[in-house]
């Protein structure tokens, strides 16, 4: 069983859609090819926007286009939010305190296909 | 695309002028394929680049064809490098060996089916090799090298299961 995902299916998709390089760099707004094929031999990351961009192409989540990237920083995430969270318990609980501490369990509990349940009010 | 944490699978088969590859999360789940041209049959090249897509993909298995099993029919050459990959100083990740007859059961062909109606079929159920299909082979021709793609995801599909070996098994009677 595999614990880990390749950082990113950026290849996997564009293959599935039939674009080749030079096309999808055109839709991403990048004048030649090359950069998408850093991209999909791990050699370079693209910007918020082209991540954006891809997500819109492919109709995919970034957290199921970055997969490996997305498990990577949810790990990161959810350990800084237990230690924030146990700072935070060791203080006094008001309101506002105990807001945070919903919204850092949320973090914490969040199911493997990356979905946050709403904060209970 | 399923992406749950499944095992990753790099399937490998050589050819003439270098490797073709598949690699699978999941029996359903083809995440790439390709030929990798070495220019000559060498195995020093085709060695490098098998290691270079273990390192791209790191795999928890790799899938060759069983060389040494009754059906395979792959030059010295290809046999050493199968052997050397199998059982070199270098193998890095365990290794599965796919037979001519576990290859055979993919699908509902019957055991006479041929490696065009395999690749056919794949093609079907895996409607981004289409476009990889060669032409069908006359008598006179040599095997295309893209073949070497379907090989190369027969030895994926038949290592992980799944509907198609199934349905293959049962028209089988295996």
């Amino acid at each position: 069983m595999s614990h880990h995902r390749l950082p990113h299916y950026l290849r996997t998709h564009r293959r599935r859609s039939g674009l080749t390089q030079a096309e999808l760099a055109s839709l991403l707004g990048a004048s030649a090819g090359t950069k998408i094929s850093r991209y999909e031999s791990f050699a370079r990351f693209p910007s918020v926007v082209t991540v954006l961009a891809y997500e819109i192409i492919f109709n995919q989540p970034v957290s199921e286009l970055f997969a490996g990237v997305y498990d990577d920083v949810l790990r990161d995430v959810r350990g800084r939010a237990a230690q924030l969270a146990e700072t935070l318990s060791a203080g006094p609980a008001d309101i506002q305190t105990n807001r945070k501490l919903a919204l850092l369990r949320n973090i914490i509990d969040i199911d493997p296909k990356g979905r946050i349940r709403p904060i209970e009010p | 695309m399923k992406t749950d944490l499944t095992v990753r699978v790099l399937a490998i088969d050589p050819f003439s002028r270098g490797v073709g590859f598949a690699v699978f999360e999941g029996s359903n789940n083809l995440i790439d394929w390709g030929l990798k041209s070495t220019a000559t049959a060498d195995n020093r090249k085709s060695a490098r680049v098998i290691d270079d897509l273990v390192d791209r993909f790191d795999p928890d298995v790799l899938v060759l064809e069983a060389w040494e099993a009754e059906g395979s029919r792959r030059c010295a050459r290809v046999q050493k490098l199968l052997d050397r990959i199998a059982y070199g100083e270098r193998s890095r990740i365990p290794v599965q060996l796919i037979t001519a007859r576990e290859l055979r059961a993919i699908g509902t062909l019957p055991d006479s089916g041929t490696k065009y109606g395999r690749a056919m079929l794949l093609a079907e159920r895996f409607p981004e090799l289409r476009s990889y299909l060669p032409p069908f082979r006359k008598p006179w021709m040599s095997e295309d090298d893209r073949m070497s793609i379907f090989d190369a995801v027969g030895f994926g599909i038949a290592y992980l299961g799944g509907p198609m070996v199934r349905a293959g098994r049962a028209a089988n009677g295996g």
